[in-house]
């Protein structure tokens, strides 16, 4: 805000009042005393010979930017305090008072008339450089006022028989108060009006147009008024240095250009030279106003407009440095494309990184700089999110000039111009790296800990493994014993031994089959999200542990739902939790009568993007302490475990976006349940 | 205490027991395809085989009273265990010579197996040897069981014609009295006593006191501690 010494207290709003020093006060009255009485001379003084009109009058002018400038509550002040200037000046002038009191009650009425109507519409800062609050100036203070109450003050006079002719007192006053408030207080606003939110320090070419203008203006003016000829097209010469001040100054220096304008026509036109000055005095003075009335308006128009461009061209410049700061300053890399993802604009920090130009990442120039194992995929999002005008998002790895690979996030949002098109693409690359690192290293260890758990959990299952696989070896052996047999009691006999092949072949798979799922579960491999057929594993876990079913007397019972098969998972980490929940269930159901021994493993439904998986037992539930503490590192309630199952089931289950929670059922036992995202791509 | 006419009734149930001419082997496991090597093994052997897939398959079909040959049986099955069968068919009279096989079996349940009178207690995988030999040693249990049966059931057929009189008159012999003890024991003369005790020892086929002694302990006559009436 501005903190300037002239700027006046009551040029702000009454609701932000001021600690106000009554001596500022007087200081303003006073000086609007003087104005008054100033400005009371200068317009006698600007006099046609022989006439009792003045071209501009300023008193009332003056008094109008005080009321327009002071709090509504002190207008009161400022009218006692010139009543008395104006009462001087007209006693002066000897005017009979009967002409003073119509006078001054014209003048005074007019002031409020014309501040209430401004201020009505224009609270707070007011300066006339912008389009509404010139216009409501125009209406209020320049035509509604003046109008209405010269047809009362003019009807005064008339009655006071200070003046005869009313339409022609009318006319003149109508057109002298229009004048004198279109040129005078658009230079007080300018000075006490508070003034424009930003502080101008004006350079010195500024200096030197202002002077250039001043010149031009006195040259123009002189040129068009004071030539003897009065060539009427010369009138015209002061235009271009009023427009020069309209476009490239404020409306107060455009209304001070104006005042030396009609200062320049009245001394000519007063001494007879130029266009204006053939009438007699009173059509001369009229005729004058009339025509610096309609050549100012449009400039002041003019010059409101381009004061108003100016600063939203000021804000926008700011706000575009501001944007463009910020973009610099943040670690995120910005960028720009059109709507066919060409003519890229690129950050510095990516050709920091990748080397790559504008030129190199135009189109899908950008997909080179990428791990060729993103490639593919990335230029595909690119193509889809481009195609259905939908955000981008993507993960990928770029290759660097130095040659190591970086993780970057980008995101991507069209801005869709209003018939639907896309008008431009805006999209942010943030480096990742760091955290990336960071998950891979916990993922690392959480896998190591899933691999430690895993082999503890063969462990256990060793002597139900070692039965699994005994079972295909027994067929074998007996079947291939029986076959030599055969052979030997009729070697032309060999259908049956032809059977026998085929059930090895099939036993030999199924031996084959049971140390594969051995294997893939004691495997260390890296956590590694595939689509999985959700059944496929549930069964493969299911027949691992078919021999330790039968040994607790547990009957498994499966129930997929056909409808979400496909999901997207690691196949050993899903396995791994899956027989985690089934071992627990068993030993859950160790206090059961044997023939009630149950696991109901159960899909479905899915629900959104993910699937829900249930395994449920029929043990004896679980106590409402242990809901929580079952999935607390090395809690356990079995004699020689580890405790780590629960835990390590449900990070797994976490670190592929789903959920893990234990349920008591109804009736009796309990139900494990987890979520795993659902595979929608058909492929 | 048993008494005559109670052997009297367990010969009826026995005798309703038809054997078959060639002695069959039941086979019991759970696993289909073990199942079947198993069962071919035992037929390349010249055995006839009939399987199930469960110990109550199993009871459930010979709940008719029909005896089993032998019985090779799989340890660990879901619901009824071999050991499980083994029991039940002791409980219900159905005593049978079993060759367990089983995946893995520990001392505790194979002593276990073998006091309740197993014939033998394999590990699998089974050699063809060790198997068909436990199976022909089953066989032979039981074809001297069936022998004994037979022979039981006979003499029990003989003791039946004896009158009641000539039941206790056997009785006293085996308990090695002398005719005039026997027909003081029943309030005889010596001479009517030698009457019955040849007709004992027709109806019994028996040409010596020594055969008619061992004939009577199988019906479960003690030579020495009987109670008579």
């Amino acid at each position: 805000m501005p903190q300037s010494t002239l700027v006046s207290p009551y040029a702000l709003d009454e609701g932000i009042r001021r600690v106000s020093f009554p001596l500022e006060h007087v200081f303003y009255v006073l000086l609007v005393c003087a104005g008054y009485y100033g400005g009371a001379l200068i317009g006698q003084s600007l006099k046609f010979p022989d006439s009792q009109l003045s071209l501009i009058w300023p008193p009332t002018a003056i008094l109008l930017a005080a009321l327009l400038l002071a709090p509504s509550r002190r207008w009161w002040v400022f009218l006692l305090a010139v009543a008395p200037m104006h009462i001087i000046v007209q006693l002066k002038d000897g005017v009979p008072l009967p002409g003073i009191l119509s006078q001054l009650l014209g003048n005074f009425g007019q002031a409020l008339l014309a501040a209430i109507s401004v201020r009505y519409f224009v609270k707070g800062r007011l300066q006339l450089d912008t389009f509404r609050t010139l216009i409501i100036f125009v209406i209020g203070a320049v035509i509604l006022a003046p109008f209405l109450i010269s047809s009362i003050a003019a009807y005064l006079y008339v009655l006071s028989s200070w003046e005869h002719e009313y339409w022609y007192v009318w006319r003149a006053r109508v057109l002298s108060n229009a004048l004198s408030t279109l040129t005078i207080i658009p230079p007080i606003l300018m000075v006490f009006g508070g003034g424009s939110a930003k502080p101008s320090c004006p350079s010195r070419w500024r200096y030197v147009e202002l002077g250039l203008l001043v010149a031009g203006l006195i040259l123009a003016g002189s040129t068009a008024f004071g030539n003897q000829a009065a060539v009427p097209a010369l009138l015209y010469a002061p235009l271009p240095f009023l427009l020069l001040a309209a476009v490239r100054f404020e409306v107060g220096v455009l209304s001070l250009s104006l005042l030396l304008t009609a200062y320049l026509a009245f001394l000519s036109t007063s001494n007879g030279w130029g266009p204006f000055a053939t009438q007699s005095a009173a059509e001369t003075a009229l005729s004058l106003q009339l025509f610096l009335i309609t050549v100012f308006l449009p400039l002041m128009f003019l010059a409101a407009m381009s004061s108003e461009r100016r600063e939203r061209e000021n804000a926008l410049r700011d706000s575009e440095a501001r944007y463009r700061a910020l973009v610099m300053a943040s670690a995120n890399m910005v960028w720009r494309a059109n709507a066919q993802g060409k003519g890229f604009l690129v950050c510095p920090r990516w050709q920091e990184l990748t080397g790559q130009n504008e030129d190199d990442a135009n189109s899908f120039g950008w997909v080179s700089a990428l791990h060729p194992k993103d490639q593919e995929r990335s230029a595909q999002l690119w193509k889809q999110a481009m195609a259905q005008k939908r955000m981008y998002e993507n993960e990928f790895q770029i290759r660097t000039r130095d040659g190591s690979y970086r993780y970057l996030h980008v995101e991507a949002v069209p801005i869709i111009a209003p018939d639907g098109a896309v008008h431009e693409w805006i999209g942010a690359a943030v480096d990742i790296t760091q955290q990336k690192e960071i998950a891979l290293t916990v993922q690392r260890q959480r896998d190591e800990l899933a691999h430690v758990a895993r082999i503890n959990t063969i462990g256990e299952l060793s002597a139900s493994l070692a039965h699994e696989l005994n079972q295909p070896l027994t067929a074998i052996l007996s079947n291939a014993q029986a076959a030599q047999r055969f052979l030997t009691a009729d070697p032309t006999s060999l259908t049956e031994v032809r059977a026998i092949l085929q059930d090895i072949v099939n036993d030999d798979n199924r031996a084959g089959e049971v140390i594969r799922r051995v294997r893939d579960l004691v495997r260390k491999g890296n956590f590694e999200i595939a689509p999985l057929d959700l059944e496929t594993i549930l069964r493969d876990v299911v027949m691992l542990i078919h021999s330790d079913a039968v040994l607790h007397n547990v009957n498994i019972v499966l129930q997929v739902d056909p409808g979400a098969r496909r999901v997207y998972g690691d196949k050993i980490q899903l396995q791994q939790v899956l027989l985690n929940l089934l071992l627990n269930a068993f030993q859950a159901m160790k206090v059961c009568p044997i023939n009630e021994r149950q696991v109901t493993v159960r899909t479905g439904p899915s629900k959104g993007d993910k699937v829900m998986i249930a395994v449920r037992d029929c043990g004896e539930g679980l106590k409402s302490d242990q809901l929580d503490k079952i999935f607390q590192p090395f809690y356990t309630t079995k004699d020689n475990g580890l405790g780590l199952g629960l835990a390590i089931s449900r990070s797994i289950v976490e670190a592929h976006g789903g959920r893990l929670w234990a349920q008591n059922n109804v009736e009796r036992g309990a139900t494990i349940y987890f979520t795993v995202p659902l595979c929608k791509e058909v492929t | 205490m048993k008494n005559i006419n109670a052997l009297a009734m367990d010969k009826n149930a026995v005798s309703s027991a038809a054997l078959p001419a060639t002695p069959e082997v039941f086979l019991v496991d759970d696993d289909p395809s073990v199942r079947r090597a198993l069962a071919r093994l035992i037929k390349s052997a010249g055995h006839q085989v009939q399987t199930f897939a469960s110990a109550r398959e199993f009871l459930a079909t010979r709940a008719d009273g029909q005896e089993a040959a032998c019985l090779v049986l799989d340890v660990r099955m879901p619901g009824l265990s071999g050991t499980d069968l083994q029991r039940e068919l002791q409980i219900l009279n159905r005593s049978v010579p079993i060759v367990f096989i089983t995946g893995h079996g520990n001392i505790p349940m194979s002593v276990q197996a073998m006091k309740a009178g197993a014939v033998d207690f394999l590990p699998k995988p089974v050699k063809d040897t060790d198997l068909l030999r436990a199976i022909e040693q089953a066989l032979a249990r039981a074809v001297r069981d069936r022998a004994e049966r037979n022979e039981l059931e006979d003499v029990l057929e003989r003791v039946e014609k004896l009158t009641p009189r000539e039941r206790e008159v056997m009785v006293l012999v085996v308990r090695g009295l002398l005719n005039k003890q026997i027909a003081f024991e029943l309030g005889t003369v010596e001479k009517t006593i030698k009457v019955h005790r040849a007709r004992v020892m027709e109806k019994m086929q028996v040409d010596s006191l020594a055969n008619l002694v061992r004939l009577a302990e199988k019906v479960g006559i003690p030579a020495k501690q009987i109670e008579v009436r």
